[in-house]
C-alpha cells in the first residue's frame, strides 16, 4: 500500500515537473518571438516584415494556447463555463487570423446562422479551440484557396465546421482521444507542421464536450466539431 | 511630457524609446524596478511602461510601493507584458489597488498602439 502511495507522489511530482518545464519552456520562447515581432513592426513596413510579423504572431498563439490547454490539464484554471456565442468568437478570432490566411492566398468565409444558440463553455478555451483549427488548416494548406466557417444549429448543439476548397486530409488520423502533445512523431500523419495545432485543437474542443471529425462535402474537405448548448438557453 | 520605461529587454526598451523620441516626448528607460524607483525619485513621469515580468521577480512589488508614496499615487501606469493575464485577476481587488490604467499584451499589440493608447489618454 505504502509503495502504491510512493509511487502515486513520485509520478505527481514527475507530472509537476513536466508542467513547470513546459510553462517555462514557453515562456522563455515568447520572449525571442516578441523581440522579432517588434523588430519587424518597427522597420520600414514591406512584405517580408508583414510576413515576419504575421508568422511571429502565429507561432505566440500556438505556444498561448498549448500553455491554455496545460494549465487546465494541469488543473492550475479552474473552467468556468458559461454561456458563449460561437460567432461572436468567431468574429473575434477573425479580426487577428484573416490577414494570416490571406498572407498564405486563402480567402476566408464565415457564415454563422441567425439567431445560433450560445454554447456552454470556457471563453478562453473556445477561442483557443477555434485559433488552434484556423491555424492548422492554414499551416495545411499548400495552394491558395477558399476556406468557409459555417457555424448552424443542429439536434445536438451547435454545430462549427471549417472547409477548405483545395486541401487533402486523407492522411490525418482523427481518432484517438488520448493523444499526448508529444508522444509521438507522427500522431496526425502527413500534417508535421500543423500537428500542434490540430491535437491541441482536438484536445481543447475535447474539453469543451465536442469531438472534432474530419468531413467531406462539395468538392471541400475539413474538420467540424458540435458543441453542447447553453443549459441556462437550451429550452429555447 | 516625460515617461520612465521599465523594461528589462533591452531592445524593446530602444524600441519604445525611439518611438517616443519620434513624438518628441522625452523618456528614461530602467532594466530593473530599483532604477525606474530611483528615476521617478529624481523627476515625476507622467506615466510609466512597465513589463510585468522581471529578470528574477514580479513588478507587482514595485507597483505597491509606488503606490505608497501619497505623490506618486496618482502616476498612470501601463503594463506592456509577455505575461497573460487572466481576466479575473484583472477583475480582482488586489489588481484594483494597483490601479494599473491598462494592459497590453505584448505577443499581440505593437509598440505603436501602445504609445497611441497611452497619448491619448494623456491628453484626454
Amino acid at each position: 500500500m505504502q509503495s502504491h502511495h510512493r509511487s502515486d507522489n513520485e509520478h505527481n511530482e514527475k507530472l509537476n515537473h513536466e508542467h513547470d518545464a513546459v510553462f517555462m519552456m514557453g515562456e522563455e520562447l515568447k520572449k525571442p518571438l516578441t523581440v522579432i515581432k517588434a523588430l519587424a513592426e518597427y522597420s520600414h513596413e514591406n512584405d517580408q516584415s508583414r510576413t515576419i510579423i504575421l508568422e511571429s504572431k502565429k507561432a505566440l498563439r500556438t505556444i498561448d494556447n498549448m500553455l491554455l490547454f496545460k494549465r487546465i490539464d494541469a488543473d492550475q484554471l479552474a473552467l468556468q463555463l458559461s454561456p458563449v456565442h460561437v460567432g461572436s468568437t468567431l468574429t473575434q478570432v477573425a479580426h487577428d487570423l484573416q490577414p494570416l490566411a490571406a498572407g498564405r492566398g486563402c480567402e476566408t468565409e464565415v457564415f454563422i446562422q441567425s439567431g445560433i444558440s450560445s454554447v456552454n463553455a470556457h471563453a478562453g478555451a473556445l477561442k483557443s479551440s477555434i485559433e488552434c483549427l484556423w491555424q492548422a488548416m492554414i499551416t495545411m494548406t499548400e495552394k491558395p484557396s477558399a476556406m468557409t466557417w459555417h457555424v448552424s444549429r443542429n439536434k445536438n448543439g451547435v454545430q462549427v465546421s471549417l472547409t477548405n476548397s483545395s486541401i487533402d486530409l486523407s492522411r490525418v488520423a482523427l481518432g484517438r482521444k488520448n493523444v499526448a502533445i508529444g508522444s509521438s512523431s507522427q500522431p496526425y500523419m502527413g500534417v508535421s507542421g500543423a500537428a500542434t495545432d490540430l491535437i491541441l485543437a482536438h484536445k481543447l474542443f475535447l474539453i469543451l464536450g465536442g469531438t472534432l471529425r474530419k468531413t467531406k462535402k462539395q468538392g471541400s474537405e475539413g474538420f467540424t466539431v458540435t458543441l453542447p448548448i447553453s443549459e441556462q438557453l437550451a429550452f429555447l | 511630457m516625460y515617461i520612465v520605461i521599465l523594461e528589462p529587454d533591452r531592445i524593446i526598451a530602444k524600441l519604445i524609446k525611439n518611438k517616443l523620441i519620434a513624438k518628441n516626448i522625452k523618456s528614461n528607460i530602467a532594466p530593473t524596478p530599483e532604477l525606474a524607483m530611483q528615476l521617478i525619485d529624481n523627476d515625476a513621469p507622467n506615466a510609466v511602461i512597465s513589463e510585468l515580468s522581471l529578470s528574477g521577480h514580479s513588478a507587482l512589488e514595485f507597483f505597491y510601493e509606488l503606490r505608497s508614496y501619497p505623490d506618486l499615487q496618482n502616476i498612470p501606469i501601463y503594463l506592456y507584458t509577455s505575461l497573460s493575464i487572466d481576466d479575473v485577476v484583472v477583475q480582482s481587488k488586489d489588481w484594483a489597488l494597483l490601479a494599473i490604467e491598462r494592459v497590453f499584451y505584448k505577443p499581440q499589440v505593437s509598440i505603436d498602439t501602445v504609445i497611441d493608447g497611452i497619448m491619448l489618454d494623456l491628453n484626454k
